[in-house]
């Protein structure tokens, strides 16, 4: 009876916590990099660094992106500048207006921020203040029960190379046309997902097959970012999980042995497997961490490649570099197993999302965290 | 040469059959069923016989809900007709940019009995017997990757009280002044069912929690989650004909993670309806459902022409209540067609659900 009523109780903290929840601090997730923007205390986080945010008093509801070391709004079809007193308009939009604080550093890419406008997507470079636009075709899809769908199609790289994975075709925009570059074969397809770096742009497939729990694989196709033209095409068997991808477009997983040997002997072990289409190279690396892993992330160093940060069952932190397979363990003591990453570049911020709490770690090497 | 302008000649007489009348939706109007067809830019509004009741001309999209009317969307105005077909016109000043893509006519969920949406840039709900409106951004949703319009889908009318979805929050508002009475937190997940019992409005969310709310006293009462003999959803529904509501619910059969994963290794799955007509014994029904799309396995419930519709995503199963009977029929691929108190439902194979149509389409 003890146990339902505190259920209970903390079923209606969370609801009336709601407001606090959505409260002034707003993430920002972006490609490679995020911010934690504390609105109230006019700061914002990049990694570890603290940089401040001479606008605005409260998190209104509105479009928020940040670009470099300055936070953008967008509101009632203006995007401002907390940094610089500029203005620009934008006309015709197609996102909602929103009804509370979101984030849309996914559009993010480089300098530019690309908003999806009727004609296509309205290019803002944030640093030279010009605008362009790249001219797109939507095409709203319909769903059953009378709803309407929109798909915005994908980025790679800092060029503007457009890419959509939409109803089981991926296609490329070449000289505003889309082209198809393959048809998703739907047979024991599980997931769908499309990962773009600058020089390489993956299909990830995750399949089993049914009835055959020892049958999970992912097919890997990738192609070049460039001209489209596919560079590899290979499938692996094996759980793998949490997929990413770094700056280039080298795809990273982490690779789960499905055997019940495995689970009991090797859980204090990450595997994972690093697959580079341009050099046509897979490599397989795994290290030993203290104790059965929980969490795990990724997180961008300055030469632009990823970093493997684990958190064990006993608090215990390890940054791993996947590319040499280096290991060490952060000195900054136990982390709690509720919270969030915020990623910068070289450095990230342990952010507690119920606390509020930021402890910053910087990944550098040699340093051992901060 | 000759042979061209032949084939041109031909090709154009096929040009009709593509412009050909859609289908978009029936319901029960002043207890009839009724049919709404896309027949170029205009909406039609035909009976069972196929007689035009009414016509509305360069739409955008047109919705019709089981007593509660048709809403016609033009570039610059809603308009909205009861039982009594009676147009009622509310100017549109700016439209809803996305809905602006739309080329050839949709359905879009616009209208439910007593409420309308006004799609315009910041889209409201009115309360089409006291003219109170609503604010409501929640019927457009922008994620990672896409733009969702789901209309009136997150919105449910209960007694006196309006749900509407809105991010992670449900507002409970009062419908008639439109006031916002108390919020609820979704807790990241999804509304399974709204209904209500006596003046209390029950919420069950798709992670099987819920709430139990007393508007009036502002009391609300957290139900926890994985209560074992909770179902998946339970819902009130009113067969035509009937004076009271009876209960629907569904359960899967042996939900343990154990007889899931025997179930996947089957490819099977089954579930059970029961159906308690007021001041009876429940009536139960077993089905059972494929599981070969995994990452697919979606269902909902939904009201048309006083049936109620089980949807999963490889079959249909119809809910009506005949001679105070009810039956159960199964509309799928390899049986296309069932009649149903008076209504013929066909299966739509390249949606994967059944839907309604005309007595002169049935072929066999």
């Amino acid at each position: 009876m003890k146990k339902t009523s505190t259920l209970i109780f903390l079923i209606l903290f969370q609801a009336m916590g709601l407001s606090l929840l959505a409260g002034p601090v707003l993430v920002l997730r972006g490609e490679r990099c995020d911010y934690l923007y504390d609105a109230e205390g006019r700061q914002a986080w990049q990694g570890t660094e603290l940089f401040a945010v001479e606008q605005w008093k409260t998190l209104e509801p509105a479009y928020y992106f940040a670009v470099k070391q300055s936070i953008y709004r967008f509101r009632d079809g203006v995007i401002s500048c907390s940094g610089r007193d500029w203005k620009v308009k934008v006309k015709d939009c197609l996102l909602p207006i929103p009804s509370v604080a979101v984030s849309i550093e996914g559009m993010v890419s480089g300098n530019c921020i690309y908003l999806p406008v009727r004609a296509g997507f309205l290019v803002l470079d944030t640093r030279s203040q010009s605008q362009d636009i790249l001219t797109h075709q939507w095409q709203p899809s319909q769903i059953p029960g009378g709803a309407l769908k929109l798909s915005i199609p994908q980025f790679s790289g800092a060029k503007e190379q457009l890419w959509s994975l939409e109803s089981g075709h991926l296609r490329h925009l070449v000289n505003g046309n889309w082209k198809e570059v393959v048809m998703v074969p739907e047979k024991d397809l599980i997931e769908a997902h499309l990962l773009a770096g600058d020089r390489f742009v993956n299909l990830l497939l995750f399949k089993v097959t049914q009835g055959d729990l020892g049958s999970f694989r992912t097919r890997l196709l990738s192609f070049s970012a460039d001209d489209g033209h596919q560079l590899m095409d290979r499938e692996f068997g094996g759980v793998l999980k949490n997929p990413a991808v770094d700056s280039r477009g080298r795809v990273i997983f982490e690779y789960v042995k499905a055997s019940i040997f495995s689970a009991f002997l090797g859980r204090n072990k990450v595997r994972w497997r690093v697959i580079d289409p341009g050099k046509n190279k897979v490599k397989d690396d795994s290290v030993s961490v203290g104790d059965k892993r929980r969490h795990l992330f990724y997180v961008e160093n300055k030469q632009g490649n990823l970093l493997l940060v684990v958190q064990c069952k006993n608090g215990d932190v390890f940054v791993i570099d996947p590319f040499n397979g280096d290991s060490r363990k952060l000195k900054v003591g136990k982390f709690g197993y509720d919270y969030t990453l915020i990623r910068g570049v070289g450095n990230g911020v342990f952010y507690n999302e119920k606390t509020g709490n930021r402890v910053a770690v910087s990944f550098d090497a040699g340093s051992g965290g901060s | 040469m000759k042979k061209l302008v032949i084939v041109l000649l031909f090709l154009s007489t096929l040009v009709p059959a593509v412009a050909e009348k859609r289908l978009l939706s029936g319901a029960m109007l002043l207890k009839k069923p009724v049919f709404l067809f896309v027949d170029g830019k205009d909406a039609v509004l035909e009976d069972l016989n196929g007689r035009e009741l009414y016509r509305e001309k360069n739409i955008l999209a047109a919705d019709m809900a089981d007593g509660g009317g048709v809403a016609f969307l033009k570039r610059d105005s809603l308009v909205w007709m009861g039982d009594d077909l009676q147009p009622h016109k509310i100017k549109i000043t700016g439209l809803l940019p996305v809905l602006g893509l739309v080329e050839q006519p949709v359905r879009l969920s616009l209208i439910e009995p007593g409420l309308v949406l006004v799609p315009e840039r910041h889209p409201f709900i009115l309360n089409t017997e006291s003219a109170a409106k609503w604010q409501f951004p929640g019927c457009l949703l922008w994620e990672e990757g896409e733009v969702v319009f789901s209309g009136l889908r997150g919105v449910w009318a209960e007694g006196n009280w309006m749900l509407c979805r809105d991010g992670n929050a449900l507002v409970l508002v009062n419908r008639g002044c439109m006031e916002k009475q108390l919020t609820l937190s979704l807790q990241h997940s999804d509304v399974a069912n709204v209904w209500m019992e006596g003046k209390t409005v029950h919420v069950l969310l798709q992670n099987g929690a819920g709430y139990k709310v007393e508007p009036d006293a502002k009391k609300i009462t957290a139900v926890a989650r994985n209560r074992k003999d909770e179902p998946l959803l339970r819902q009130r529904f009113r067969f035509s004909g009937d004076e009271k509501d009876s209960i629907v619910e569904l359960r899967l059969e042996d939900e343990g993670a154990f007889s899931l994963l025997s179930a996947w290794k089957k490819g099977r799955m089954k579930a059970i309806v029961s159906i308690r007509l007021p001041g009876e014994e429940s009536e139960e029904y077993s089905l059972s459902f494929s599981m070969k799309t995994l990452g697919k396995f979606t269902f909902s419930l939904r009201r048309e022409s006083g049936a109620l519709i089980l949807d999963f995503h490889e079959k249909d199963v119809i809910v009506t209540k005949e001679k105070g009977k009810i039956q159960f029929i199964t509309v799928n691929e390899g049986q296309p067609y069932a009649v149903a108190g008076g209504v013929v439902y066909s299966w739509d194979s390249l949606r994967g659900t059944a839907k309604r149509c005309r007595l002169s389409e049935r072929q066999d």
